[in-house]
């Protein structure tokens, strides 16, 4: 039997491995609670503000599932749509176009997405700030464990922190890289804890993806463009009814 | 003429999930596996994929009852190669704790 170059202290396992797994775990659950408690509830919308973006949806879906509707049907719904989308009825509130962006930035609701996102951020950010540095300073200065696979050397200065031997195999890593390991590998533990999609939520640094565009939030494409390039898209719609050439269909699909 | 299949994109989504979470136990399991094993290196790394294959192929056949188009948009690329790199993390995890358990006590 070939003696390893370094024999490691069975405590360390219960002193130092599962500690930080632990801690990281629990971090992560707490984590994922707070984050559900500071969410503020969803404000109420205006009733125009609504209407413009179920509009647009209703649009959408028209380009989409025009096929069920017969030619007629089809017609006096494009001409429909495409006269509303170009005037200005179903707008939320009718802006000057020649407007200063600047003057977005006090816009109240601008503001109450950036705390948001502030908010999240933060969520992000001091837990993992706060346990590397435990970990850092808890558990600096000496070999950990050893890795069942090869690093290259470029490895060594970030997983051998603080062990001052040179020359030692870049298998042999100190606590922070356990850490490295925790940190990219939790995902699935969150997720059979909590269910797939928090655990998602939790590994993604970038929580705000909303299903619709945000019409007129800040950041998000004026209504005016919006609303025409829509009416562009049904303009150029060109119908087939599902029942185009269906006896055919059916002949074909029962094999006669 | 054949007419596209039309998927209702929410259980698209379920299907996945569902594909998800037998992956996470998979990778979780293999893990374990590799650890107690003492695996090292490449050995460690052929077993992740072949084990994860396996556990795919078996999503494959018993729970998409060999018809994964009825599920899957495109069958193959999502059961068996999107899962593949990103459960890798969650493997290496538990293989590298497995592995410190048992070779430390021996």
């Amino acid at each position: 039997m070939i003696t390893p170059d370094l024999l490691l202290d069975p405590q360390l396992k219960y002193w130092v491995l599962l500690p930080i797994s632990f801690v990281m775990v629990f971090i992560g659950l707490l984590r994922s609670n707070i984050t559900f408690l500071l969410q503020a509830p969803p404000k109420l919308e205006g009733f125009k503000a609504v209407r413009e973006k179920q509009f647009l949806r209703r649009a959408a879906s028209f380009k989409t599932n025009n096929q069920v509707l017969t030619e007629e049907e089809f017609e006096v719904r494009k001409q429909y749509f495409i006269e509303k989308l170009n005037s200005t009825d179903f707008y939320a509130k009718i802006e000057d176009s020649n407007q200063d962006p600047m003057s977005q930035l006090t816009d109240p609701g601008m503001n109450d997405a950036l705390m948001n996102m502030a908010k999240g951020n933060v969520m992000n950010f001091i837990p993992q700030t706060v346990i590397m540095a435990w970990v850092n300073y808890f558990f600096a200065g000496f070999v950990v464990m050893k890795l069942p696979f090869p690093l290259t050397d470029g490895f060594k200065s970030m997983l051998q922190n603080g062990i001052a031997t040179p020359d030692l195999n870049v298998r042999y890593v100190s606590s922070i890289s356990w850490y490295f390991v925790n940190l990219f590998g939790l995902r699935p533990v969150y997720s059979l804890l909590m269910g797939g999609s928090e655990a998602d939520a939790l590994m993604s640094q970038q929580q705000q993806q909303s299903p619709l565009p945000n019409i007129g939030g800040p950041g998000g494409p004026k209504v005016d463009k919006l609303f025409k390039a829509e009416a562009e898209n049904i303009q150029i719609l060109s119908h087939e009814s599902v029942f185009e050439g269906i006896a055919e269909r059916v002949l074909e699909s029962y094999g006669v | 003429m054949a007419r596209d299949i039309i998927y209702y994109n929410p259980s698209i989504d379920a299907n996945k999930q569902k594909l998800q979470h037998v992956q996470d136990i998979a990778s979780l399991a293999l893990g374990v596996g590799a650890g107690v094993l003492t695996l090292e290196s490449a050995y460690g790394f052929i077993f992740y994929f072949v084990g994860l294959t396996v556990a795919n192929f078996l999503f494959y056949s018993i729970c998409c009852e060999n018809q994964p188009k009825k599920f899957f948009v495109k069958p193959l690329q999502d059961v068996y190669l999107a899962g593949i790199f990103t459960n890798i993390a969650g493997y290496i995890m538990m293989w590298c704790l497995v592995y410190a358990l048992v070779k430390s006590s021996s």
